[in-house]
């Protein structure tokens, strides 16, 4: 609204500002601009670019915006969707599915449905852009509890889960055949391969300059640690950042071992750790199932172990949930409450989604099936157990890059693991209070 | 205010065509240069392409990972390039790259040439003060300019469909934003390098101010024509962020939006079909380019001699 | 003089274009918003005024992309102003209203133990299904017992029912049941129903389901204060946010956008960690793009004389190669440089190669030194390509002489080509300092502003201003475009004033013809 307004009145400024400001001369003009237009119009018009119907097409019932790469099975069950309600459902591809759905939301033009991970959740309710899925009791209890953990925010499930992923050992069975039960072992094993000359890292890990706490997560977690406390009903809570405690700084000790005995570096980023495992220049790597399709292009013989226990300690990673919202300006609420309730917790779309991106459904059901006949699905599972979902509160925003710093900072030995820590702490505490 | 400046001067002078750009070398004697020189090209082609071969190899490697101590990738195959197309619309992108980055900067060049030809060659008031408003408004950091070109074009997108969000022709429009900002000053530049004296004494012989600037003007300039069209060629070519906020549907989308979302996509389990799409991509550059060579030298002379 | 047919065409010119915005005005007065119809005449009026007459020479040139400007390129800078002052942001996009029916709505939770109904959607026989009263046909799961549910209560009904096998009433006398499609038509009817019961009040789920739930929070318009019952913790509105008014706890999860007049700017130059930050990137923010223009130009224009000597064969090909580096996405090459500069031998070439141990993108000076080795490489091709453009102006017999043939032809360059050349290209090295000046894309691929000294993530030794403010305004729990707006009008502020200099004397080179 206020968009005319202003458009309108900066316009007849200009074209004021821009009568007064010329005066006559002699000569003819022609008027090219109107031909050039017109003949743009006409090459773009003949092209099939401009099939693409207007966002808020009155035709389509149904709009959904998912990556490219689950569209093809999106639309396999929005189509039959379509013909049981006899509507028309549009699947659309967004490139930055979280950031443009707020800002198509909140001008009013967002879809209807979106896929995406778990993490966004709590922004999403931030800023009024998703509501609560109704899902039955009967239907909750169909998914593992960790992951309706994850699908919640306040209490309140805001959407249906389809898959889960987490990260755990990949190994090379060349160089080790046997799963790892300790990270000592793994380090032991490592070193001796390196100094055989068979491999390059003894365990990979995503490190980088700047850090990762995704994936630094399990050193802390081993220990009680962590990055926020979680409240009696098992939210995180905000309040209580727990990064520079005790127990994170013993985990936060044992990365300090490793980056000075040279197993981890902050010379690897995500890009070595798969150049490196690919290559077969090292055995284990603790990473996620993203990877396993380029190690097995590259003939990689592979197998899947949950992370090992560190000092006697078992690590475990973040877990976290893909899944279905439904927009909170919906046009079509009742189709879109629709299809998610009753299509994304059917066995078959599940499975099928499987299928795409390799991961654990997130319905028991369909999991029992999967893993019965693909063993890295049960292997990626196993490496979950137990796993706390990634916190989806907007607060976490705060904790990625001071917490990541701080243990590549530990990793390169540019500073004790406690002063890090706290450090960290008091930094991510200090932007948690700006934000109220 | 004021009209052309119409200085009567002497007919542009039809001055010995310099042959300099299409006569052969001098001499037919040894030169001692000529082996330096091509050294230096030699030094200068390897400084620009082999960061470009590590891409390449990438792009041929099955597991697709990238490797820049590894000159020779230890396997070879065309895996990523049947991962790109099985798994996208790589040629729909292509195409549509092609028309919406042709069209544009077509069209940005026209606008952004008259506009030169009115800052070199016309006075009027506000000239100066204009030209330095332009560049200002270049250098404004753009922070919030897609959320304000979204609004923009959901508001028109929702009278005039034609011109919404999800069109080439409303991504295009938005595009000539830029149209004006930096090609002025290039054009107007290279204008004011070109003796007045040529177009103005067609002025005498009672021609319209726009013949002159269709027919002896524009000719004159092709060189810089031609790089101006480049520079917005490549520009829009890898476009992405306005472009993935208007092109929603995949086969619509271009060839910036639809690789980008490819590195992204699944950390970087796509890296080797992504680099096989980026080498692809920028085929069409070079070809360009290479095509243009001819008018990139044409300008002065070729205006002259005729 | 030829002059008619020309004339003709551009009246037919001037016709379509009219014709072209008579259509559009047409359609924004269907749509019913008069400023833009009125903006539209204006255009209309201005292409009649400019085009339609001989007067306002200039203008024909000018209107086509001044347009363009105004209302893209123009229009977003004015909407940066106005959101500068606004807390516009994460959790501050909407109206107060807006957030008040957001929070209730969202704390709206199941009854425990109370029944899911079947449900269908009908009004009252004779009434219009897009506007009749909305009443739901329920069937409880455990008895089968039908009800009509409206914003009364629930009343019993039998006549004529009948259910199918889900329980879904599909018939009753007295109403008429709605289609799916109509169902979804009145979605937002649907929301904002809830049929009173006891413990709460029916609310839809999809097309066929209705649960029992209950809001937690509650709105007292009269105080002015969100109240959340289960609790009794009460919030008051302060700096648009519901704040607990306890002071205990969280604020609750959105607030509003609201005009906060100069606040941003008195934060942005009262914030401490944005002071202690500022001087020491503004010097760096300074260095690179000057090194970064000058590096750039001096390797494309050696580049350009280079490739445009004419003994050199088939320099059309290797000319278009030399563009590659700015053919390819930026966002790649830079992946590739960093893995360059990798300390590890084992995976960076440049330490590789030259059997060196330098930690690149670890050491602070190194870090520089690697954007601006890597921002060489992807600016020079610009450079060149202009450059090459530019040389064309030169005459021949100037080219002839400038052939690098030794002394004399670097004399010849330097006093004649240069020159030349700078006419056309001077005020865009002006312009390449600017974009460098705020080249966020660079160092958020290569370094991310790192790396970080002295255990923190505020400043970081590559930070420009740019990624600094904006890691500070955008990076954190609530990114605050307000805040980044306003910063971003300082930078622009500095940035222009270097500029305005450095244009100043690039301008003494106009009409050097």
């Amino acid at each position: 609204m206020h968009m005319r307004v202003y458009g309108a009145a900066a316009l007849a400024g200009l074209s004021a500002l821009v009568l007064s400001a010329c005066g006559g001369s002699t000569g003819t003009a022609t008027s090219t601009t109107a031909a050039t237009t017109a003949k743009a119009a006409a090459t773009t018009a003949a092209a099939p670019a401009t099939t693409g119907a207007p966002v808020r097409d009155a035709a389509v019932d149904l709009v959904i915006w998912c990556d490219q790469d689950r569209k093809p099975i999106i639309d396999k069950y929005a189509a039959a969707f379509g013909a049981e309600q006899g509507i028309k459902v549009a699947v659309q591809v967004s490139t930055d599915v979280r950031k443009d759905f707020k800002d198509a939301t909140n001008a009013g033009k967002g879809p209807d449905v979106i896929v995406g991970a778990h993490d966004w959740l709590g922004e999403l309710v931030q800023n009024q852009a998703v509501k609560p899925v109704n899902l039955s009791p009967t239907d909750q209890a169909k998914f593992p509890a960790e992951a309706m953990a994850a699908a919640k925010f306040n209490g309140q499930v805001y959407g249906v889960p389809y898959a889960v992923e987490n990260i755990g050992i990949v190994r090379n069975t060349a160089l080790a055949p046997d799963a790892p039960k300790t990270f000592e072992e793994m380090v032991t094993k490592g070193t001796q391969l390196v100094k055989d000359g068979k491999a390059t890292n003894a365990v990979l890990l995503t490190v980088s300059k700047t850090g990762d706490a995704y994936h630094s997560y399990p050193f802390l977690k081993a220990f009680g640690g962590g990055v926020f406390a979680q409240k009696p009903n098992g939210d995180y809570d905000p309040t209580k950042v727990i990064v520079g405690s005790p127990e994170s700084i013993l985990g936060g000790e044992q990365l300090a071992k490793l980056g000075k005995d040279g197993i981890l570096s902050t010379n690897v980023d995500g890009g070595i750790v798969d150049q490196v495992f690919d290559a077969g220049k090292a055995p284990y790597a603790m990473t996620g199932p993203w990877a396993v399709e380029k190690a097995k292009k590259a003939g990689i013989s592979y197998a899947i172990s949950p992370l090992p226990t560190i000092a006697g300690k078992q690590m475990t990673p973040f877990l976290g949930v893909q899944m279905f919202y439904v927009s909170a300006k919906a046009k079509n609420d009742a189709f879109a409450q629709e299809f998610v309730t009753k299509y994304v917790t059917r066995k078959d779309l599940q499975i099928d989604m499987y299928n795409i991106g390799k991961r654990p459904p997130a319905l028991t059901e369909a999991y029992t099936e999967v893993a019965a006949k693909d063993a890295d699905i049960k292997a990626w599972f196993e490496a979950g157990k137990g796993a706390l979902p990634m916190p989806n509160i907007p607060a976490m925003n705060s904790v990625w890059g001071p917490l990541g710093q701080a243990t590549a900072d530990i990793i390169a030995q540019k500073a004790t693991a406690a002063d890090r820590l706290k450090a960290a702490q008091t930094e991510i505490e200090a932007n948690i209070v700006k934000a109220g | 205010m004021t009209a052309t400046v119409s200085t009567p001067s002497t007919p542009p002078a039809p001055s010995t065509p310099t042959h300099a750009f299409d006569a052969p070398p001098t001499a037919k004697r040894r030169d001692p240069w000529q082996v330096v020189r091509y050294l230096a090209i030699g030094a200068a082609l390897i400084f620009a392409l082999f960061p470009i071969w590590f891409i390449v190899a990438a792009a041929v490697n099955p597991s697709g990972n990238l490797n820049t101590t590894q000159l020779i990738p230890d396997a070879f195959g065309l895996g990523n390039y049947t991962d790109l197309t099985a798994s996208r619309p790589f040629w729909s992108w292509y195409k549509n790259t092609l028309i919406i980055a042709g069209i544009g900067s077509i069209a940005a060049v026209f606008i952004g040439v008259c506009a030169a030809y009115a800052f070199s060659r016309l006075r009027f008031q506000g000239r100066r003060p204009g030209l330095m408003t332009l560049l200002l408004i270049q250098m404004f950091p753009s922070l919030l300019t897609f959320v304000a070109l979204f609004r923009i074009f959901t508001e028109l997108g929702d009278v005039i469909p034609q011109f919404g969000l999800n069109t080439s022709l409303g991504l295009i429009l938005a595009y000539l934003g830029g149209a004006m900002g930096g090609n002025v000053w290039l054009l107007k530049g290279y204008f004011d390098t070109v003796p007045k004296e040529l177009d103005e004494a067609a002025k005498v012989d009672g021609a319209s101010h726009a013949r002159v600037f269709f027919t002896i003007t524009l000719p004159l300039i092709t060189p810089i024509l031609v790089t101006v069209g480049m520079i917005q060629f490549i520009g829009l070519f890898n476009e992405f962020l306005l472009a993935s906020v208007f092109l929603k549907d995949v086969d619509a989308q271009t060839l910036g939006v639809g690789l980008n979302a490819l590195l992204t996509a699944d950390r970087n389990k796509y890296f080797g079909a992504f680099c096989f799409g980026a080498v692809l991509a920028s085929a069409p550059i070079v070809l360009i380019y290479l095509s243009f060579q001819r008018q990139l030298i044409g300008g002065l002379t070729a205006g002259s001699v005729k | 003089m030829t002059k008619s047919p020309w004339i003709v065409v551009k009246w037919v010119a001037i016709a379509a274009v009219l014709a072209l915005l008579v259509w559009i005005a047409g359609k924004f007065a269907a749509a019913g918003s008069l400023w833009a119809v009125v903006g539209v005449a204006f255009i209309a009026m201005c292409v009649l005024a400019i085009y339609g007459t001989t007067r306002a020479v200039p203008l024909k040139y000018l209107f086509p992309g001044l347009f363009f400007l105004v209302a893209l390129q123009i229009w977003p800078i004015i909407f940066t102003i106005a959101t500068s002052f606004t807390n516009y942001g994460d959790g501050h996009m909407g109206t107060k209203e807006e957030s008040v029916k957001y929070l209730i709505a969202q704390s709206v939770r199941e009854v425990e133990g109370a029944p899911r109904y079947a449900m269908s959607v009908a009004v009252p026989t004779g009434a219009d299904v897009t506007t009749g009263t909305i009443t739901l046909l329920l069937t409880d799961p455990k008895d089968g017992a039908t009800y009509a549910g409206t914003p009364d209560g629930l009343a019993p009904i039998t006549d004529g029912v009948e259910k199918s096998p889900t329980g879904k009433v599909t018939k009753a006398n007295g109403f008429t049941i709605l289609n799916a499609r109509e169902v979804n038509a009145r979605s937002e009817d649907l929301s904002a129903l809830a049929v009173p019961t006891e413990g709460g009040g029916i609310k839809t789920s999809g097309l066929s389901e209705a649960f029992v739930g209950k809001a937690s929070m509650q709105y007292d318009a009269a105080a002015d204060r969100m109240i959340d019952t289960t609790t009794g913790k009460r919030y008051l509105p302060q700096n648009a946010l519901w704040v607990p008014e306890d002071g205990q706890g969280q604020s609750l999860t959105s607030g509003w956008q609201e005009n906060v007049g100069l606040r941003n700017y008195t934060e942005a130059l009262t914030n401490e960690t944005l002071r202690n930050g500022f001087l020491k990137i503004l010097v760096w923010n300074l260095i690179f793009p000057l090194v970064s223009v000058i590096s750039t130009f001096l390797l494309g224009m050696g580049f350009a004389l280079l490739f445009n000597d004419d003994r050199i064969k088939a320099k059309g090909a290797w000319r278009s190669l030399l563009i590659l580096p700015y053919a390819l996405p930026g966002f790649v090459t830079a992946l590739v440089w960093r893995q360059m500069f990798n300390q590890d031998p084992n995976f960076g070439l440049i330490n590789k190669t030259f059997g060196w141990s330098i930690d690149w993108l670890g050491d602070p000076t190194w870090a520089k030194v690697a954007i601006l080795i890597t921002n060489l490489w992807l600016g020079f091709p610009y450079m060149f390509l202009i450059c090459t453009g530019a040389l064309q102006s030169v005459p021949g017999d100037v080219k002839e002489a400038a052939k690098i043939d030794g002394a004399s032809g670097f004399r010849t360059i330097r006093s004649i080509v240069m020159p030349l050349v700078l006419v056309a290209v001077g005020p865009l090295l002006v312009a390449s300092y600017a974009f460098n000046f705020n080249n966020f894309a660079l160092i958020y691929l290569l370094t991310n502003g790192g790396p970080f000294e002295g255990n923190q993530t505020q400043v970081g030794s590559t930070d420009l201003l740019i990624t600094y403010a904006f890691r500070l305004a955008i990076g954190g729990t609530t990114p605050n475009f307000g805040f980044a707006a306003a910063i971003s009008m300082f930078i622009f502020i500095i940035v222009a004033l270097i500029s305005l200099q450095g244009f100043r004397s690039t301008a003494s080179l106009e009409d050097v013809n």
